[in-house]
């Protein structure tokens, strides 16, 4: 599964749209910290769309906002690329 | 879809069946939820056999919730259980499962119906407290503590979500004729009731009658409220 194509651009091209936001859908596109166009709420909201968009595709529910996730020293919600990885990492552990 | 979708818990018995009855006359489609198997049934209502503290249950009843009519409008989290008892004779197994039915059902029903509510920017979300919070009632102390957490849980849901338009309020019954109170006797019941300004039971219509203010559409500014039946 291409988890960039299939499960995180669906969900901020709905935000870009229902949103407003002004982000271009790229692999860089930073999601949280400096230089992000999402609001605290706007985030939440956002990991609320892609672990939906996961139980929907792959009948799988994950929880992406984990302690161990949230005091990572490099952000897994950096960018679409390091959310992506994030993503595969979980879905490595489980298997 | 103009029906409006309303999710209850714990409705096999008591204030659920009677919420479920009401709300599915108002012309509501209703669901809800008890651990055990009901013996009636009622059109326009759906029924699913679920512990409202088992996470993967709960799941499993918003993923039907959403295949269904993908909304929910309404949320009353009415599952509650209660034990009285001086606090040196609790075991921790009655604390833990006051707490699992209490409080963590709350949350794991007010979070994932947050989630669907706020897709609309939409939702009414409404809890059970007890006037034994605010009375401190002595041997109730565990059932008081589960219920303070909900008036918390309440005040914080309301200031989190009221960006999304949910409203999140808590209704605190005064004393009402059910199975929860079957136990105790008669002399503290005249003793509770008098702490409170009008002094009388309180009966379904009066639950139903604030929990009927919460979940109107003008009741969008209402928010973070806690309503003591009877007056304190």
């Amino acid at each position: 599964m291409n988890i960039v194509e299939e499960i995180i651009y669906p969900v901020l091209q709905e935000f870009k749209e229902t949103e407003g936001l002004d982000i271009e859908l790229s692999p860089e596109l930073v999601i949280f910290g400096d230089g992000s166009e999402f609001d605290s709420l706007t985030l939440v909201r956002f990991i609320i769309g892609i672990q939906e968009q996961i139980l929907d595709l792959t009948d799988k529910t994950v929880v992406l906002a984990t302690p161990q996730a949230m005091s990572r020293s490099k952000s897994p919600f950096r960018n679409v690329t390091t959310l992506a990885e994030y993503i595969e990492e979980l879905f490595a552990e489980a298997e | 879809m103009d029906k409006k979708v309303t999710l209850i818990t714990g409705t096999s018995k008591g204030i659920g069946k009677e919420l479920v009855h009401y709300y599915v006359n108002k012309g509501h489609i209703v669901v809800g939820c008890s651990r055990s198997p009901i013996d009636w049934q009622l059109d326009g209502y759906t029924h699913h056999l679920a512990d409202v503290s088992n996470e993967k249950e709960v799941l499993q009843i918003f993923k039907q919730i959403k295949k269904d009519y993908g909304r929910l409008d309404h949320l009353i989290n009415n599952a509650g259980i209660a034990s009285m008892n001086h606090t040196l004779l609790t075991p921790l197994a009655t604390v833990e499962q006051i707490l699992k039915t209490n409080f963590v059902g709350t949350f794991l029903f007010s979070r994932e119906a947050a989630k669907l509510m706020q897709k609309n920017k939409y939702g009414r979300i409404v809890n059970f407290s007890t006037v034994a919070v605010p009375l401190k009632l002595e041997g109730e102390a565990i059932y008081a503590a589960s219920k303070a957490a909900i008036v918390s849980l309440t005040n914080i849901m309301a200031k989190e979500y009221a960006e999304l338009g949910i409203t999140v309020n808590a209704i605190g019954p005064n004393p009402i004729l059910t199975d929860l109170i079957k136990g105790v006797p008669q002399e503290k019941m005249k003793a509770l009731i008098n702490a409170h300004a009008i002094k009388r039971y309180g009966t379904f219509k009066d639950v139903i009658n604030v929990i009927n203010f919460f979940l109107k559409e003008e009741s969008d500014f209402i928010t973070s409220q806690v309503v003591y039946l009877g007056g304190l």
